[in-house]
């Protein structure tokens, strides 16, 4: 799993791009959609969390903005933005083709 | 245990300066986190642990809020441009008054001939001579190194063009050269005509660099 969360750790841009394109949302509820997807066998820390967005803001991929939610909570909500959906088409074709790369470097089979 | 959750946040970030913001993001994710740990039925111990666990290196954080230049292909914070803006109008200051000196440069020379004491005079024109080369270098030296990654496919032909010039001036001041010490026979002073020419081909260049950066 160490492993394994390294090399997805890679590809946090592309995954949290990829959840805001379906909604906003805020940061805990983006690292729980994360663990749900990967069946809790993929979770971001915090701070790589806060620091992803921080990162995609300043690059314009996405934007913020403070609300509340019903119990009181004043919770950072991130949006997409459309330089973040192109960004995000963008990396999902990278992964596409890393994936078919790999895929073919690794056959061990003639 | 929500309350020492709070009270950990807090001690977390005590002492870094602007960071309301990112604390309190981070700590109403761990909130969120404890809660819905203790939704699952954790213990208040358990789902205490597991959130604080959950929030990882803060230093992570903490460095990339001081950092100011993000490694990535993406555009820039406006941060870097006002520095790239500043630097650029430096390295424009520093050409235009190497351009400056190169005009100027000849004046030593004739000035101290007048009162007799042309070597004196000759060293205050290498002198600027030399300074304004060490301006040049410099205002390439402050573009070169941050846009050298990006800017080399530009790079390329400015060259070339310069290439050209350097061999089409060296030609023209070697003909000078011949002809001037033939006509005159003052070989013992034609020879100042290369150090002009160094400075006249420094002088074209900057005048080159200030245009291209127009």
């Amino acid at each position: 799993m160490s492993i394994a969360g390294d090399l997805i750790r890679g590809h946090t841009d592309a995954i949290i791009l990829a959840r805001l394109l379906r909604s906003d949302s805020y940061g805990y509820e983006i690292n729980k959609m994360i663990s749900n997807l990967s069946s809790g066998r993929f979770e971001l820390k915090e701070a790589t969390l806060y620091t992803a967005f921080k990162r995609l803001e300043e690059a314009g991929f996405i934007a913020s903005y403070w609300g509340s939610s019903g119990a009181g909570a004043r919770r950072r909500y991130y949006a997409i933005t459309p330089a973040g959906k192109e960004a995000c088409h963008q990396l999902m074709l990278e992964w596409k083709e890393t994936k078919e790369i790999m895929d073919q470097l690794l056959i061990t089979e003639e | 245990m929500r309350e020492q959750l709070i009270q950990y946040v807090n001690l977390l970030f005590a002492g870094v300066a602007d960071a309301d913001e990112i604390k309190q993001e981070i700590l109403q994710n761990t909130l969120d986190r404890y809660d819905d740990l203790m939704d699952q039925g954790k213990t208040p111990e358990a789902a205490y642990r597991l959130a604080i666990s959950g929030i990882g290196d803060i230093n992570e954080i903490l460095s990339s809020a001081t950092a100011t230049d993000i490694p990535q292909a993406t555009p820039q914070p406006q941060q870097n441009n006002v520095i790239g803006k500043l630097e650029s109008i430096g390295s424009k200051a520093l050409k235009a008054c190497a351009i400056a000196l190169y005009i100027l440069c000849p004046i030593p020379v004739i000035v101290m001939a007048m009162i007799g004491m042309e070597t004196l005079g000759l060293c205050g024109t290498l002198g600027m001579v030399a300074i304004a080369t060490v301006m040049l270098v410099l205002s390439r030296g402050d573009n070169g190194s941050k846009q050298e990654t990006t800017k080399n496919n530009t790079e390329a032909p400015e060259t070339e063009l310069k290439k050209s010039v350097r061999s089409l001036i060296g030609a023209i001041g070697f003909a000078v050269y011949m002809i001037v010490s033939f006509t005159t026979g003052a070989w013992h002073i034609t020879w100042l005509i290369f150090p002009i020419l160094g400075a006249v081909r420094g002088l074209v260049f900057a005048i080159m660099d200030l245009k291209e950066n127009n």
